[in-house]
Parts: structure tokens; sequence; C-alpha cells
């Protein structure tokens, strides 16, 4: 079990430097860069001044030669400054990921704790009224774009109603009453998307175990028929729930981009979407390991979760 | 007739089961009645999809609605109509009174829970049995179906057993609960053939040992002939036959038990090949007029084309659906 841990872990390395070296390609690909931004930005335009902030920042050596220094400084743990605050990356990006994190896990919580028990009630009571409400709804749910169900949640409960706050993030240890409030649209945006998924999936599931026979095994030898749904079905259909409930929570640990955007959520997504944009390498790339290693780790939780539902499998 | 108990434990009365499906009307058991004595062994013979699992299901009230219904019929179990019990009544019958043993041990025992988590669900619901309880049962039963150091299998899942230990494992738990009555549904049909006689063997020791009453689905003349007092003969929805396992074997008065017979491999030398039965089962969708079998059989006439035939009295306890029997010609 360790060893398998140990070389899921190590797969991140591979992993990582493929996707730097992506990643630091593609930014290199894009027009224009950091002094474009900074010479933009303070009204200054001479070519001199321009060579010598190239120089400074080393951005006249070809690119090749600024990623093997990167990597080697990153190897060490030192992932430079960024070129626009000019406080350390690591920094940067660590007062990022709290934010996403609790964004992440309330979203996918309350995704579960809709769709788990709406999905399994539509998939009991199929072609009935409520299995058609919810069906609908979900169908709804997956093809609303969320930025624009973001939006129109902030126009109802915002500006026409005015009960919570339009964007913001208040730190939920020292004020929770009002990181509640922050946190509430933002969540039920992530939660609406991700819980209409996952209830088509829970019903679909649902019913595929319901056709099998221990099920009237089970009601074969007494048992009462909320036992038989909610405890012997429901552990079985829960297997692929699970599974892609984990891999859309590593998704959304990866950052909400768009969601972090609209609500002014101080999180990671955030971070590295502005960083692309003021084209401030160091913390891109430090960015892109951070998403990296969520992913796999994310990818390695879901695996040994699977594992403990599903006692068939056997991880090797 | 040896049996001379009053009332049948087990009584079916022009049972009829019919599914709504989008193609159409399917009757998968049609009008089907017999009676199961106090302790007797009876066996239900048919091809696949001739209504005998229906037929248990229906027993078990296991018929999902939609699509399943059942239009007419009545099922008297010690006298009183399953059919009209509440979902709580039947509940309180499942197992303490009822249990089942279905065809494919691996598919109808739950592959995420252990053994034990799914017995003494059983035990703990119908008896009340406390969690330790619960657990010692378990392993008493264990060794009862003769599951070899059942403390050590205790926690272990369905697939990390064998075929046979996982169907002696299903008898457990059918029998963990002191049913009166069990149903077994082709429990040999999906093992491995070296191990069905060790398991049918199991099954009619643990009935004898335990005073129970048995219905045993299947499709094997051969195991109804091991294991049965009493034989009932399902073709296409409609019981065909009904008698003592003697009587069916030596003295057959329906085409179809007479078809059956003459399939089965003898080991005495006497056929040197076999004869099976001309024709394939009728689609149930679209079934022949009058008598189900007449397409197949070689006696067919006119009027069997035209009727259904009744089920007769042959000889006293012999009953047979054939019009050949009404001309006096059997």
């Amino acid at each position: 079990m360790l060893a398998y841990i140990i070389r899921r872990i190590a797969y991140l390395v591979p992993v990582l430097f493929v996707l730097t070296v992506v990643v630091f390609t593609f930014v290199e690909m894009l027009p224009g860069n950091i002094i474009d931004t900074l010479v933009g930005s303070e009204g200054v335009n001479d070519p001199e001044v321009r060579k010598i902030l190239e120089k400074e920042y080393g951005l006249d050596q070809p690119v090749y030669v600024r990623y093997a220094k990167w990597l080697l400084r990153a190897v060490q743990g030192d992932f430079g400054m960024s070129l626009v605050t000019r406080r350390p990356v690591a920094v940067e990006l660590m007062s990022g990921i709290p934010a996403t994190v609790y964004l992440a896990v309330v979203g996918i919580s309350l995704s579960m704790l809709i769709a788990v028990p709406l999905g399994t009630i539509a998939a009991v009571k199929r072609n009935t009224a409520i299995d058609y409400t919810a069906q609908v709804t979900s169908l709804i749910g997956i093809s609303i774009p969320e930025f624009w169900f973001a939006i129109l949640c902030v126009l109802f409960f915002s500006l026409y109603l005015g009960w919570l706050p339009s964007s913001g993030f208040a730190n939920p240890f020292v004020d929770p009453w009002a990181s509640l409030k922050f946190l509430i649209l933002p969540a039920a945006a992530v939660g609406f998307r991700q819980a209409a998924y996952t209830t088509r999936l829970t019903r679909s599931s649902m019913l595929d175990e319901m056709n099998k026979e221990y099920v009237d095994t089970a009601r074969s030898v007494g048992l009462s028929e909320g036992k038989v749904i909610f405890k012997y079905t429901l552990r079985n259909a829960m297997i692929p729930t699970i599974t892609i409930s984990g891999l859309q929570l590593a998704n959304l640990l990866g950052g909400t981009v768009v969601l972090e955007s609209i609500f002014a959520w101080p999180g990671i997504g955030r971070a590295i979407f502005e960083a692309i944009l003021q084209r401030d390498y160091p913390l891109v790339q430090a960015g892109v390991l951070v998403l990296g290693c969520i992913v796999v780790i994310m990818n390695l939780l879901v695996d040994l979760t699977y594992r403990l539902l599903n006692p068939r499998v056997k991880l090797g | 007739m040896a049996e001379t108990v009053p009332r049948p434990v087990l009584e079916l009365d022009g049972l009829t089961v019919r599914f709504r499906l989008r193609r159409g009307d399917l009757t998968a058991v049609d009008g089907v009645s017999f009676a199961i004595e106090r302790g007797q062994t009876f066996g239900l013979v048919g091809e696949s999809g001739s209504g005998k699992s229906v037929t248990a299901k229906a027993i078990m009230r296991l018929i999902p609605d939609p699509p399943g219904e059942i239009p007419s019929g009545r099922v008297l179990f010690e006298g009183s109509n399953i059919l009209d019990k509440s979902d709580a009544e039947m509940r309180a019958l499942r197992g303490r009174r009822i249990a089942m043993v279905f065809q494919e041990p691996m598919s109808a025992l739950n592959p995420v829970f252990t053994v034990c988590d799914q017995i003494s669900d059983a035990l703990r619901t119908n008896l009340g049995l406390s969690k330790a309880e619960a657990r010692e049962r378990v392993v008493e039963l264990l060794s009862l179906v003769g599951i070899p150091s059942p403390q050590k299998r205790l926690d272990s899942y369905v697939h990390e057993f064998s075929g046979g230990m996982r169907q002696r494992v299903m008898l457990a738990m059918a029998l963990s609960c002191n049913p009166g009555f069990l149903i077994a549904d082709e429990p040999t049909t999906a093992l491995d053939v070296t191990i069905q006689a060790t398991i049918l063997e199991l099954i009619t020791s643990m009935i004898e040992r335990l005073g129970m009453s048995l219905l045993f689905i299947t499709h094997n003349l051969g195991v109804v002939a091991h294991a049965c007092d009493r034989v009932g003969v399902m073709y296409a929805s409609h019981i065909v036959e009904l008698g003592d396992k003697r009587e069916i074997f030596a003295n057959p008065q329906h085409p179809y038990t007479v078809g059956l017979l003459n399939s089965i491999p003898r080991l005495d030398g006497h056929a040197k090949y076999l004869t099976p039965i001309a024709g394939s089962v009728c689609n149930m969708m679209e079934p022949p007029s009058g008598c189900k079998f007449h397409p197949r059989c070689a006696h067919a006439m006119e009027v069997c084309r035209r009727e259904i035939p009744r089920l007769k009295e042959i000889a006293p306890g012999h009953l047979a659906a054939c019009h050949l029997h009404d001309r006096g010609t059997a």
C-alpha cells in the first residue's frame, strides 16, 4: 500500500516536468512580456530603458537557458520573486490556496448533499413528477454556463434583493458571519453545476444497481425498503459517484478561474490568471507546478477512496 | 399419498403474472396452481423462460411493479393470501418464515459488504440480536453450511469465496432466521459440475435436518429425481403436468414431460442417442393459440390449436394438461 502511494507520488516528477516545459513554451509564445506591462504602466517607452530592464529580468537570454535556470532554482525550492509584486512567488501562491480550498470543498460538499439524495430519489421514483423535475433541473444545471449562472445570481440576490454581497471574501476564522455571506453565492454557483452532473450520475448508477439481484436478496431476508435502498444499493451506486466527485474536486482545487474572477475570490485560480495576463513568468510557472501536484494527489486520493468503497479493487 | 397434514404450507391458486412491456403484454405465469405440503420438497421444472423464476419471485412478492402485475390468483402461505398483505406484513414474513436462495450467488450477494455484515443485518432486523450476538450466530451458520474456519471468513467479501462457498454463504443467509419454507431458484446451475452435487446434497440435508419445506426450481430433471417428492412441469407459463416424482418419471402423461425425460442422458446404456424435443420454446410475446406446446408436439390435433387444455386428474394426485386425455387415448 505504502509502496503504491510512493510510486504514485513519484509519477509527479515526469508529469510536472512536461507540464512546466509546455507552460514555459506557451507563455513565451504569447505576444508581449513583463516589460510591456511595466513600461506601459510607467509611461516610459525608451528602447534604452527597455534593454536595461530586459537584461535585469534576464529576458535577453534564449528561452531554454531561462528555463534551465528556473528549473535549477526550482528543484532547490527557490521559485523566485513575482515580477509584478516583487514578493516571493511561494508567498503569493500560498496565500491563494486557502480561499480556493475553502470554496472547492464547500462547493463539492453542497453538491453531494443535494445530488446524492436527489439522484437516489429520482431513481427510486423513476418516471414520476419528482424524477422529471430532478432530471430537468439537472439538465438546466449542465446546460447553463457557469459564469452566466453566477452573474444571474449576483443580479438577483445582490442587486435586486440586496441580500448578499456581490463579491469579495472574508476570513472565516476572523469573521465567520461575513465570510458565510461572501461564500454563499460562489458556493451555490459551484455546487449547482457540480450537483447537476452528480445527480444524473447517481440516478443512472442507482438504476443500474437496483436491477441487480443482491437487491432482491436483501428484500428476501426481510430488510426494510429504506435499508435496501439507502444502505445496500446506494453504497454500490456511490462508487462511480465518489470517483467523479473526487475528480471534480481536483478540478475545483485547480482554481475555478472564472468564478474566482466574478466574485473577486482571492484564490489560486485568479492569481494564476492575473499572472498570465501580466506575463509574470515565475508566478505562472510555480502556479502550474502547484496545480499539477494538486491534480496528481487528488487522483491518488480518489483511487484510495475507491479502494475503500469497492473491496473488489486491488491496488498495485 | 403419505401426507395427511391438513393444510399445505404453500398453495398457489390460479396465479397469473403479467408484464406490461413497451412491445406489449407478456404473461409470464398463467393460472398456475399447485400445493406444497409441510416437509415436502416440490420440484418446479421447465426450460428457461417457462415462468419458474417469476413464480418464485411472485411468492416472495419480488415482482417489480411496474412493469409487473398480478391480475389474478392467490398465493396462500400457511392459509393466508400473500398478495393481500401489506408491505410491513410481507417484510415480517420474509427471512423469518420464507427465504430464498438465488441462482447466481456472485450477483445475489452484495459485493461491497462483508459476509458477516450482510447476514447479521438480517439477524438483527428479524431476530433483534445485538451486534455481537449476530456475529456469533453468523459463525454458527457458516459452519452449519460447511464453510471451513468460519471465524476467519467472517469479514471476507463475496469475491473472495469460490463459487461453491458463495452458494453456501447464500444458503446460510437464507437459513439465518429459521424460515420454515425455502425457495431455491436453480441453486446449482451457476456452479461447477463437481460442486453441484455437493450443494444439492447440502440443501436437501439442511431441509431434512431443520424440518423445512422446499420449493426447488430447476431445469434439470436429474436434480428433481434426486431431491424432490413432488414435481410440477412448467412450459410457457403453464403447469402442464403435476404429480409425485415416481409417477412423473415412471408414467409421464404430457408429451412435453415425455420429451424432457427422453432428452436426459442415461448411463445404463438403454439408448444410443438422445431424443431432443423438436423446435424451440415459443416466443412469449406472441404465444401460439391453444396449447402452447402444440407446435412442437408430435401428437398435436385440431383441438390443440384452438383450446388451452386444462389440468385434469389422470390418477390420484397426478394431473396433466393435455387434450389427449380428453379422448381417453392416454
